[in-house]
């Protein structure tokens, strides 16, 4: 590779990375900072929910002793108590899942809008006119906004297990620990009994999905409006952007359905990966597309 | 002098309408060039084709030897007719900004300038009024140390007496060994600095000369004849 290939890959990875930084900086407060404050309280619920299968509930007498194997203590013991019946804390489990929904939505939005002001709108001259290629630029941003995304997704999956159930470590592995029966010991004693299951990403990954197709579809249909208004008319571009929409809406949707539903992660990630190559395609050749 | 921009019949159409139809033009180095010509006749698309923002139908550009690309975006400075420094939130951060992007861009110059339009580097861009971020726009792509400037309408949204002062920081900026390309029709307030004048019409060059010597061929001010060669008429200009 000659001198000047070599500083070309160079400018192009160091400015790549530069507008990768930009991004996360940009959603350094929302992105990472809010969720894990938000996430927060349900490690303090955690911590003691975990131990719940060492209680040994006196269902006569209403009093609560320690299992032999556990180190509860009777403040412990009635926080589990009030997790399972107390209504203020049933409300602020309510309110912290609200809360990160509503940012999760939140987020979505400021990406796919991040991104469509960058590439398509008002800042585009900002975001083009500087001596990266436009591949490498769109690939940066990207990525670091659909890190962002998951990071937000997986932070808030863990945050609705530790809430209602817990995550525990066994035998090398995290499971969710959700509440399961009541074995009975003697006529007057139960012990609350939990059970191990695996941690399913299906339904993370399954949003995630929904909005990274989203997105990259926007981002498709607009670099596909710059390219056909330069060789059609507005009617003709009209119905082709359409036709594409519903095409790729419907190719995007089922494959992720059918996807799902066989817990099919590759298949899954087909609809995303082929739309982000064609959006890189049609970037490389990017047309300005409002005036 | 070396030709510093090579342009052969560059053609770019939307949908059926041609924008420029075959536009031929060589601007060499040291030059402040006005680019002169009545709204909608292809003043921003030819920018933004030197940018890459659009892709051309047809022809060759050359910059420096070179077709516009990331590279030339290293030493081309493009200042758009419309605002684009949204997403930061002090005139410092777009400083940081340019500076992280182009290794050009003279930092001090720009602390300079802003000092003198009384700008304070954390000033929040939102409190600044439409007239104010365009002066801010302006220096931060005047404070690069680039070979062609491409100025879009630079005047359009600021008060006369501003338009003093950036028409004295184009000057400022400008050296033998760099070229500014400034598009507008607000003809008067820049016709004393420019060196050359190209006109365009119908998707071509439809004059180009030095400032002087059309002053002097056709006996007026270059803001007459433009004026001149672009008078309107109801139902057409007059010289179509």
């Amino acid at each position: 590779m000659s001198d000047m290939a070599t500083n070309k890959v160079r400018n192009n990875l160091k400015m790549g990375l530069a507008a990768f930084g930009d991004e996360l900086k940009r959603l350094l407060i929302i992105g990472i900072i809010i969720p894990i404050l938000l996430t927060l309280p349900a490690f303090v619920m955690q911590n003691r929910w975990v131990k719940y299968d060492k209680i040994i509930d006196k269902a006569v007498t209403g009093e609560y002793s320690e299992d032999p194997f556990s180190n509860l203590t009777e403040e412990e013991m009635k926080f589990i108590e009030k997790m399972e019946s107390d209504e203020g804390l049933y409300q602020l489990r309510s309110s912290l899942g609200l809360a990160s929904f509503l940012l999760c939505g939140f987020l979505i939005a400021l990406c796919i809008g991040n991104l469509m002001k960058n590439f398509y709108g008002a800042q585009a001259e900002m975001t083009f006119a500087v001596p990266c290629k436009k591949t490498v630029l769109f690939t940066a941003k990207f990525l670091s906004s659909a890190l962002i995304i998951e990071f937000v997704f997986v932070l808030f999956q863990i945050q609705t297990y530790m809430m209602d159930d817990g995550i525990g470590w066994k035998d090398g592995k995290f499971y969710r620990i959700s509440y399961s029966y009541k074995e009975e010991l003697t006529d007057t004693m139960t012990r609350f009994v939990r059970e191990y299951s695996n941690i399913e990403i299906n339904g993370m990954t399954f949003y995630f999905l929904l909005v990274i197709v989203a997105w990259l579809g926007l981002a498709f249909l607009l670099s596909l409006t710059g390219k056909l208004q330069k060789y059609m008319g507005t009617i003709p571009c009209a119905i082709c952007i359409c036709t594409t929409t519903v095409v790729l809406f419907f190719a995007a949707v089922a494959g992720i359905l059918y996807g799902d539903s066989y817990d099919n992660v590759p298949l899954m990630l087909t609809a995303p990966v082929v739309l982000f190559v064609l959006d890189l395609l049609m970037i490389r050749k990017y047309d300005r597309v409002s005036s | 002098m070396n030709d510093l921009l090579k342009i052969n019949n560059l053609t770019r159409t939307y949908g059926k309408k041609k924008v420029l139809d075959g536009l031929d033009l060589t601007i060499g180095t040291g030059k402040i060039v006005g680019l002169l010509a009545p709204n909608g006749e292809g003043k921003t698309t030819f920018f933004r084709l030197m940018m890459g923002l659009l892709t051309k139908t047809d022809g060759t550009i050359l910059i420096d030897g070179q077709e516009p690309s990331e590279v030339t975006n290293s030493y081309v400075s493009y200042l758009p007719d419309h605002y684009i420094l949204g997403s930061f939130h002090s005139i410092r951060g777009a400083m940081k900004h340019m500076k992280k992007y182009f290794s050009d861009f003279d930092e001090e110059k720009a602390l300079s300038l802003m000092k003198r339009l009384k700008f304070k580097p954390n000033q929040r861009l939102a409190s600044l009024s439409k007239g104010q971020k365009e002066q801010v726009q302006l220096i931060l792509f005047l404070s690069r140390k680039a070979k062609l400037y491409l100025l879009d309408e630079p005047l359009a949204a600021v008060d006369p007496a501003t338009r003093d002062f950036i028409v004295q920081t184009i000057l400022g900026s400008f050296g033998e060994e760099n070229t500014v390309i400034i598009s507008t029709h607000v003809v008067l307030d820049i016709e004393l600095i420019l060196d050359e004048v190209v006109m365009l019409k119908n998707g071509k060059v439809h004059l180009q000369g030095e400032a002087d010597d059309l002053r002097s061929k056709y006996g007026m001010t270059i803001n007459d004849i433009f004026k001149e060669e672009f008078r309107f008429v109801e139902g057409g200009s007059e010289n179509e």
